[in-house]
């Protein structure tokens, strides 16, 4: 493979791309992707430090690069908001508006969520189908993550199928190029999102409660005044995206690593603290969010490559999770790694995701409650087990065939 | 597992302490401060304090294993 034909949307390369990262590291740090002219950062050190440096490497731009039209852009002036997303914006505005989320999400917070969450986990994990082989992802990884977040929100548990369908509308942007038809279809279901939302933060200024949007509507800033309608949609809409594909994925992953690494469900089961061991080895080894984007404020240079000012910059955090100047043996899913939490799977700093405390409860849960009913998981059919949907950001399981026994089956009826 | 924080590293963004407030408080000097008997960090907080220093801004928090 030649370092300067490296291309991260080849849909081959996706699905095993973690030679072309090596070589990437190693021979291109700062790599300029042939179609997209993106700037490919994937050593860790080099991430670690861009992300620390929001004045010359900005979000600003995030909402813009979204759509090519104008039509889809104008749809969404004419009949609903601008997206309005923490993650879309700097310092010091971002500093202000996280500031208002952060305590909701703070690890302490989250965690008096457990006794809900477990309970949604459960009824899950019991209504698997037992025997035969399932598809995970489309059983256990797509519900989950949806349902706790419409929990969270204060949604109508039933909504979240509508919640679903609308966030793999939102993130469609972010995997690939789309058609003028496409990008209408997602401005238009973008608003019919939007106006969702609206009715649901309407109804919470009447029927307060110790959830997300009510948490919303009741925010002050420091002179008194509530959010923004414009802040308040996008926050919503971001937590609803951000809990979605994301933790779905990790759960699609974790499982699938735990079946391919010999030994490591009969570990879990021997030693169940280090779940959490084997969720953030997981969460290394599979980022699901593989990249995310900067742009230049400036001319930027490093590792003698000049980054134009107005470049979009593309930090590739499944990359930089594996590479062996931080992490000793780096492609080994290791149990006793102890820096396995200083992973980029929710990258550094001032955007370090928000729901990763929630993300990590679910995950941690997941895999200690799916152990605690269910035994010797495996593939379930002979080939072909999984797939992954092609995307350049998001790391996708399209499905995972998976089959199990109940814990507690008579020995003898194991063939 | 160690943590500490870099008091010329931090600009007081208040992060640490309001996302783990078990681990982190606001100093004198309205800068980041390890809660007493925390700076060994006990098990079950390993996790929080090394992504507390994942999510500092100005990477001031730092972990020792």
């Amino acid at each position: 493979m030649d370092p300067a034909r490296v291309d991260l949307s080849d849909v081959n390369i996706q699905k095993c791309p973690w030679q072309a990262y090596q070589l990437l590291r190693d021979e291109a740090p700062v790599y300029r992707m042939p179609d997209t002219g993106m700037y490919t950062i994937t050593r860790y050190d080099d991430i670690c430090s861009i992300v620390r440096d929001p004045k010359r490497f900005s979000m600003r731009a995030n909402r813009d690069f979204l759509f090519k039209t104008d039509a889809a852009k104008q749809y969404y002036v004419e009949h609903g908001l601008p997206r309005h997303t923490p993650l879309s914006t700097d310092p010091p505005y971002h500093t202000e508006f996280r500031g208002h989320l952060e305590p909701f999400f703070s690890a302490g917070r989250i965690r008096q969520w457990e006794p809900e969450l477990r309970k949604l986990i459960e009824q899950l994990a019991d209504s698997l189908e037992t025997s035969g082989a399932i598809d995970f992802v489309e059983a256990f990884c797509m519900p989950l993550p949806m349902s706790v977040m419409t929990v969270l929100l204060g949604l109508p548990l039933e909504d979240h199928k509508l919640l679903k369908h609308w966030t793999d509308v939102w993130v469609l942007p972010f995997s690939h190029a789309m058609t003028p038809e496409q990008e209408m279809y997602v401005a238009q279901e973008g608003v019919k999102f939007q106006h969702y939302l609206q009715d649901a933060l309407d109804r919470k200024r009447h029927d307060p409660k110790e959830d997300l949007l009510t948490l919303l509507v009741q925010t002050r800033r420091d002179d008194g005044s509530e959010l923004t309608q414009k802040e308040m949609i996008g926050f919503a809409e971001q937590a609803v995206v951000g809990a979605n594909e994301t933790t779905q994925n990790a759960l699609a992953m974790a499982l699938c690593a735990m079946i391919e690494t010999p030994g490591t469900e009969a570990r879990l089961r021997d030693e169940p603290k280090k779940i959490k061991n084997f969720i953030e080895e997981c969460l290394r080894l599979h980022s699901p969010t593989a990249g995310m984007y900067r742009w230049t404020t400036e001319d930027v240079e490093m590792h003698g490559v000049l980054i134009p000012k107005g470049s979009v910059v593309h930090l590739r955090f499944a990359a930089a999770n594996r590479d062996e100047r931080h992490f000793s043996q780096p492609d080994t899913l290791d149990l006793e790694r102890k820096k396995a939490g200083s992973h980029l799977a929710f990258s550094h700093a001032i955007h370090h995701c928000l729901g990763a405390p929630l993300a990590r409860l679910e995950l941690n849960l997941s895999v200690e409650i799916l152990l605690s009913r269910r035994k010797n998981f495996r593939f379930g059919r002979d080939a072909d087990n999984y797939d992954f949907v092609p995307g350049l950001a998001l790391r996708q399981m399209a499905h995972l065939w998976i089959k199990s026994d109940p814990v507690g089956a008579a020995v003898a009826s194991t063939a | 597992m160690k943590v500490c924080i870099d008091k010329d590293k931090c600009q007081g963004h208040k992060r640490c302490y309001g996302v783990y407030p078990d681990l982190f408080e606001e100093g004198a000097d309205h800068k980041g401060k390890v809660r007493a008997g925390m700076e060994s960090v006990p098990d079950d907080f390993e996790m929080d304090a090394q992504s507390a220093a994942n999510a500092c801004p100005e990477g001031a928090i730092s972990v020792e294993y």
